[in-house]
């Protein structure tokens, strides 16, 4: 709202400042506003390529108001007043297979959280499971996984925060859900649903069907405490978890969450029991973060820096034509006695009432063009989604703040009439002479006072930038004093955080300094060489310095702190920053040796006698107009840039995320994860049920046992830098043992998945001896990728290839000495992989031989893996789905579907990136279009001249073509180049732990957009050049200056 | 005395401007007009009397109305635009008096011109240009940029380039009305000189009595009409 206001009343003053002006300065205004009517044409091209620029400002505010209203509306529907959760954690493995508090416990805890912070507390006994719906016969018809059933204290769920949600009462087996979950399901009222729990079923009867209300949402069953714990067969009134409201309604904005969670800590800090901790969770904004919401805003953000960006160099580009074609009659109205001040005017009330119209149709035209593309989205998204299951959660809304609307309004305005008034200034500053007869501003040459000033200052700009570039190598030390200091800022950071707030600064400092450096340094050292040698050295010195600044930023990846601020979220700045700054300086390379490039590119055109002075007249324009060709280069090649990049990211994430997927399940079709509490008696049954079928080849189980290493103690492990959820560790206290899991694989599994290693123990020449070894001899085990993380995973400690480890059950009466032989290797951004091996592996015979039956049945969890003979096919996988119905499985994966998720993800991602850059190619299309029928009107009378001196109309025609074929090329080509090496500087930091990345650069795909986004240019282009075309001699010579 | 030939025979010429509307202007009321080859003809007026427009028709670069127009034996009237170019190319020169140059082109490129675009080899455009550049004085000046010349040094840098690919006829609309006195009859004497030496047709549309003196022929109009 502030920024809305800031940038209003900064319109609404210089509206002031030039409406009152004009009022007083006459002669200004006259000339100004009637160089509007006097060519109408020009006005129109000028608005619109305004409008574009102000529309994509708009656009992209309206996108990013989108997912803000998506957020909200995701808030409402399925997180209401709920704010945080306090869930149970174990203090000691119990045989309890439901941990629950007793009820005065409840009561106490519910006293505690008796402050003002909360305005709502309910209770409930929550369990997952994998609901049926069952038939009139009682057989399951059809089930659906992971929901949770939350048995609650009816009173006070019905009192919960400001705005309760009105609910019926129910009472005995009835249950409330949510329309999705009904529809899930083809549940109506008065249906019955099975929840299978360990040994039990709980039939429930539906009650009512709820739209989804913040509270009832597509995951969640609501039924009574009573009813739950009757049939669970424990006390009434048990409950293990507590939801929470935060004072302030439902927004998320409404309270600060890391302060929230504090604030209960410490309200329950007195908590006292022996079996359980309260581990308290904020929980909204943990889950708005855990949509992935929080990425698709930083994409927006960073694709709406490369848009407005464009929009502003096509706003430029033009206000600079405008000018220029004014240069002549400015001249003239400086010899009749005009100040430069008045000439400045006469140009902005003329900008002026272009900025107004084009700002005020370009935003709202934004909304417009924002409304189409989110709705197009939502409905990608829901077809994306509907292959995952999430179809309920995306639902991008469209909607848009009156604030952003003012924003774009005068952010539009503002780069206009800036561009505008900095255009006529530069004008109004050239000598009479020099604009008249329109002759290129002489360098200042002439060794004297002023030269030697401005040449100090110069100087001065280049010094500081060098001090700042260099101060890189203190900032840290700097740092680290301030972190000294008890109170600084810095000194409240953990590590990690500090550590990544120094590489961020270091990181910017260098490359923003180089930057600044090599700019100040080309220019510097032009002002000298010109003086000096009395020769422009402009193109030596801008090509060296723009070579050197694109081999700079490749080989900044080596740095540390460079790729560490790479990885941030705060990072994504430093992103846009590199590539525009690639883009820039490849293109003013080019730019700078367009004479060269055109004698190289034009020399097959110019064998054929008919087109030798065509191509002439196609390359010298654009080499002879760097400042245009250069700006319209830039904002061609931006757009590209993000083409080339997005699509060899999407390739290569794709074909990396197959490649992994595939190595996940070695060999395997299916993945089964039975429900919590299930037991190794129906563990066997389900393997049993599946080896009946015809379609099932073989099955294993893949299996998670609780064990500790005895030699390391929580207290002696260092600060965890947790890359995850903390709570992934089991838990225990500092004086316990370090607690971790055997991930038990079948030998099969192991042969066939080659799960890649980090490191070998000596003797091991290849990865196939060290897995051959941990099948064949039950002493030897590989550490999964948990241990390899950089950044850990939870706290670990540090087990390097050849230590000898002493492994224990978790009553440590085992003590069972094992040597590590490899290291598995750390997946992407060095965090551990989301494959099934991230802990101790071995095999499964070897687990079962150390610890007997119970200890398996009670702390080990089982998945199954299923192979079909034959193809993997969906059908055979849905009967399977269907063959185990009737059992509490949590999921059923197969590895297509995995795949297809996992890609169908990346590819949502992509579309929607893909979406803002067809409003991108928009800018750049029509941008080209304008910028060349600008070029038209200005080059009529040549255009004249070349049809007397005997050019064809399609000479005339060719000439335009050629030369926008030209730029239009040269844009893709640099955008191309760019955008490949800012996709490789990417993997480069992303993949840095897997060497055997091999990035993809789609050529199908990208040339098909190239050809796309050219034949779009041409389309574009080819109007205003069969005008030109269409010109005779005398239309073209007699047109009036 | 041989009869001379003729390198333009216009008869009955007549150019109407926005013909049948209220506005509308006959600017050549039945012009009949010939010029012989070799010949330095001008055409004056005062302002508004048809001159240019005349011009313009009987070089082909504008339409006429209705008539005949006969350049060196060929009628223009009855070429299609694309035959008329090419005619215009190979045929003709035309000095103007202002936008004569492409800015983005150096002096010898802007005298090239003509000879590219019929076709004839760089290398050999390029010596021919410099030639003719070192006749009107300006081999100098073959790299430097129009806006980098006098006003003086662009109009002869016109007259070579109209002059370069050798055509039958040059036409000129005002060629020294941007200029001083001094220069401006330095110019024409230039014409006039490589009028004597190639046996060039010049016809000149200009103001300048002194300068339309120096001419073999002067016509005169009026408000459309020969006089």
């Amino acid at each position: 709202m502030t920024l809305a206001l800031i940038s209003f009343a900064i319109f609404f003053i210089i509206s002031a400042i030039i409406l009152v002006t004009a009022y007083f300065s006459p002669i200004p205004r006259k000339i100004g506003f009637r160089n509007i009517r006097r060519r109408f044409g020009n006005t129109v091209l000028v608005v619109i390529g305004s409008l574009v620029g102000a529309a994509l400002i708009s656009g992209s505010l309206v996108l990013s108001d989108s997912l803000d209203k998506t957020f909200v509306d995701i808030v409402h529907r399925m997180i209401g007043e709920q704010d945080a959760e306090i869930t149970l954690s174990e203090k000691a493995y119990s045989n309890k297979p439901l941990p629950y508090l007793a009820e005065e416990e409840t009561e106490e805890i519910k006293d505690m959280l008796d402050i003002d912070e909360v305005d709502g507390v309910f209770t409930s006994l929550a369990i997952r499971t994998s609901p049926q719906k069952i038939n009139d016969e009682g057989e399951p018809v059809i089930n659906t996984y992971q929901i949770r059933i939350d048995g609650v204290d009816m009173e006070s769920l019905k009192k919960f925060g400001e705005s309760p949600v009105e609910l019926v009462d129910i009472k005995d087996n009835e249950v409330l859900i949510s329309k999705p979950l009904a529809k899930k399901l083809e549940l109506s009222v008065g249906d019955t649903i099975r929840a299978p729990y360990g040994p039990l079923s709980i039939d429930f009867k539906v009650k009512k069907i709820y739209e989804e209300n913040g509270l009832i949402d597509g995951w969640r069953i609501i039924t009574t405490n009573k009813y739950l714990t009757s049939q669970l067969g424990i006390p009434k009134d048990s409950y293990n978890t507590i939801v929470i409201s935060a004072k302030g309604g439902i927004e998320p904005e409404n309270y600060d969450g890391p302060e929230f969670e504090k604030t209960l800590e410490k309200a329950l800090e007195d908590f006292d029991s022996d079996t359980y901790e309260l581990s308290v969770m904020e929980w909204k904004k943990e889950a708005l973060e855990g949509y992935g919401m929080k990425t698709f805003v930083i994409m927006f953000i960073v694709l709406s820096f490369f848009g407005v960006f464009s929009g502003i160099l096509l706003i430029v580009n033009l206000y600079s034509m405008l000018a220029e074609e004014r240069k002549r009659e400015m001249g003239i109205l400086r010899a009749i006695a005009l100040t430069r001040l008045q000439l400045t005017k006469t140009f902005i009330y003329e900008g002026f009432l272009y900025t107004l119209i084009s700002s005020a149709i370009g935003s709202i035209l934004g909304v417009g063009i924002g409304y189409i593309l989110v709705h197009s989205l939502d409905q990608m998204f829901a077809k994306m989604m509907s292959l995952t299951g999430g179809e309920d959660l995306f639902k991008l809304s469209f909607g848009f703040k009156w604030q952003s609307l003012l924003i774009a309004f005068s952010a539009g305005f503002l780069f206009t009439i800036v561009t505008a008034i900095l255009s006529s200034y530069k004008i109004s500053k050239l000598s009479i002479v020099t604009a008249i007869k329109d002759i290129k501003e002489k360098a200042d040459l002439q060794i004297g006072c002023k030269w030697i000033a401005k040449t100090f200052v110069y100087g001065l700009g280049l010094f500081s930038s060098l001090l700042f570039t260099l101060s890189f190598f203190v900032i840290r030390t700097f740092m680290d004093e301030g972190r000294n200091q008890d109170g600084n800022p810095l000194a409240e950071m953990t590590t990690s955080n500090y550590n990544d707030t120094v590489d961020l600064i270091q990181a910017h400092v260098l490359y923003i300094g180089i930057q600044l450096t090599l700019a100040l340094g080309v220019m510097f050292i032009n002002r000298i060489a010109k003086a000096l040698l009395k020769k422009d050295i402009d193109r030596v010195t801008v090509t060296i310095a723009s070579l050197s600044n694109i081999a700079i930023t490749a080989s900044m990846i080596t740095l540390d702190s460079f790729r560490s601020a790479f990885m941030q979220d705060a990072g994504t700045a430093l992103f846009f920053i590199l590539s525009v700054s690639l883009v820039i300086s490849l293109a003013l390379a080019v730019t700078y040796n367009l004479n060269i490039i055109s004698t190289i590119l034009g020399y097959p055109l110019r064998r054929i006698g008919s087109l030798r002075s065509v191509v002439r007249m196609a390359f010298r324009y654009p080499a002879e107009n760097i400042k245009r060709t250069g700006i319209t280069l830039v904002m061609f090649a931006l757009i590209i840039f993000l083409i080339a990049y997005v699509s060899m990211v999407k390739a290569t994430v794709d074909q990396e995320t197959r490649k992994m997927l595939l190595n996940t399940l070695g060999g395997y079709d299916l993945i089964i994860i039975p429900g919590p509490d299930t037991t190794m008696q129906q563990t066997d049954q389900i393997i049993e049920d599946l080896e009946d079928l015809k379609d099932v080849d073989r099955v294993s189980k893949m299996g998670q046992t609780v064990v500790v290493l005895p030699q390391y103690k929580y207290k002696d492990l260092e600060e965890a830098q947790y890359w995850g959820d903390p709570s992934q560790t089991p838990s225990h206290s500092e004086e316990d043992s370090f607690r971790s899991y055997y991930s038990s694989l079948p030998e099969d599994f192991i042969k066939k998945a080659r799960i890649s290693l980090s490191e070998r123990a000596k003797g091991y020449e290849t990865d196939e001896e060290v897995w051959d070894k941990v099948i064949e001899d039950s002493s030897k085990i590989v550490l999964g990728d948990a241990f390899a993380a950089t950044q850990g995973f939870g706290q670990q400690p540090k087990i390097s290839v050849g230590d000898k480890v002493i492994v224990s059950d978790l009553f440590e009466q085992k003590d069972i000495e094992k040597e590590v032989i490899g290291i598995v290797k750390a997946q992407e951004g060095g965090s551990p992989s989301a494959s099934f091996s991230p802990y101790i592996i071995t095999t499964n015979k070897h687990v079962e031989e150390e610890f007997d039956e119970n200890y398996l049945n009670r702390y080990s969890a089982k998945s199954l893996l299923a192979a079909f003979n034959g193809d993997n096919t969906i059908e055979k996988t849905n009967s399977i789905k269907k063959e185990l119905i009737s059992y509490n499985i949590s999921m059923i994966m197969n590895i297509d579907d995995m795949t297809e998720t996992a890609i169908s993800f990346i590819n949502s991602m992509m579309i929607l990136l893909q979406g803002f850059l067809a409003f991108c190619l928009i800018v750049g299309t029509s941008g080209l279009a304008i910028i060349i029928t600008r070029a038209v009107h200005e080059r009529r009378q040549q255009i004249g001249m070349m049809r007397s001196l005997g050019f064809q109309r399609w000479m005339i025609l060719a000439s335009f073509f050629i030369e926008s074929t030209f730029i239009t090329m040269l844009g893709i080509v640099i955008g191309l180049s760019t955008g490949t090496i800012g996709a490789l500087i990417s993997f480069e930091v992303a993949y840095q732990d897997q060497p055997d990345v091999s990035p993809v650069f789609p050529i199908r795909e990208i040339a098909l957009i190239c050809l796309f986004v050219y034949i779009a240019s041409m389309l574009f282009a080819i109007l205003p050049s069969i005008k030109a075309a269409r010109l005779s001699p005398v239309e073209a010579t007699d047109y009036p200056e | 005395m041989s009869k001379k030939e003729k390198i333009v025979d216009a008869k009955n010429l007549k150019k109407i401007y926005n013909q049948g509307h209220p506005n509308e202007v006959q600017a050549l009321k039945g012009i009949d007009l010939t010029v012989d080859k070799g010949e330095t003809m001008t055409i004056m007026g005062p302002s508004g009397s048809g001159k240019t427009t005349l011009l313009n028709c009987i070089s082909g670069i504008d339409e006429a109305t209705s008539g005949e127009i006969f350049v060196a034996g060929k009628d223009l009237q009855k070429m299609k635009d694309g035959e008329k170019t090419r005619y215009r190319a190979k045929n003709m020169g035309f000095i103007f008096q202002t936008f004569n140059l492409i800015p983005v082109l150096t002096a010898v490129e802007n005298v090239e011109m003509p000879l590219l675009v019929t076709g004839v080899k760089a290398k050999e455009a390029r010596e021919r240009s410099l030639e003719m550049l070192k006749i009107v004085g300006l081999e100098d000046r073959a790299e430097h940029k129009p806006s980098e010349l006098s006003g003086g040094q662009v109009q002869r840098v016109t007259i070579a380039r109209s002059l370069v690919h050798r055509p039958a006829i040059v036409w000129a609309d005002e060629p020294t009305g941007n200029l001083d006195s001094k220069t401006a009859h330095s110019v024409f004497d230039l014409m006039l000189e490589l009028n004597d030496k190639y046996n060039e047709t010049f016809v000149v549309v200009t103001h300048d009595e002194e300068i339309a003196k120096k001419t073999q022929r002067i016509v005169n109009i009026d408000s459309g009409k020969l006089v």
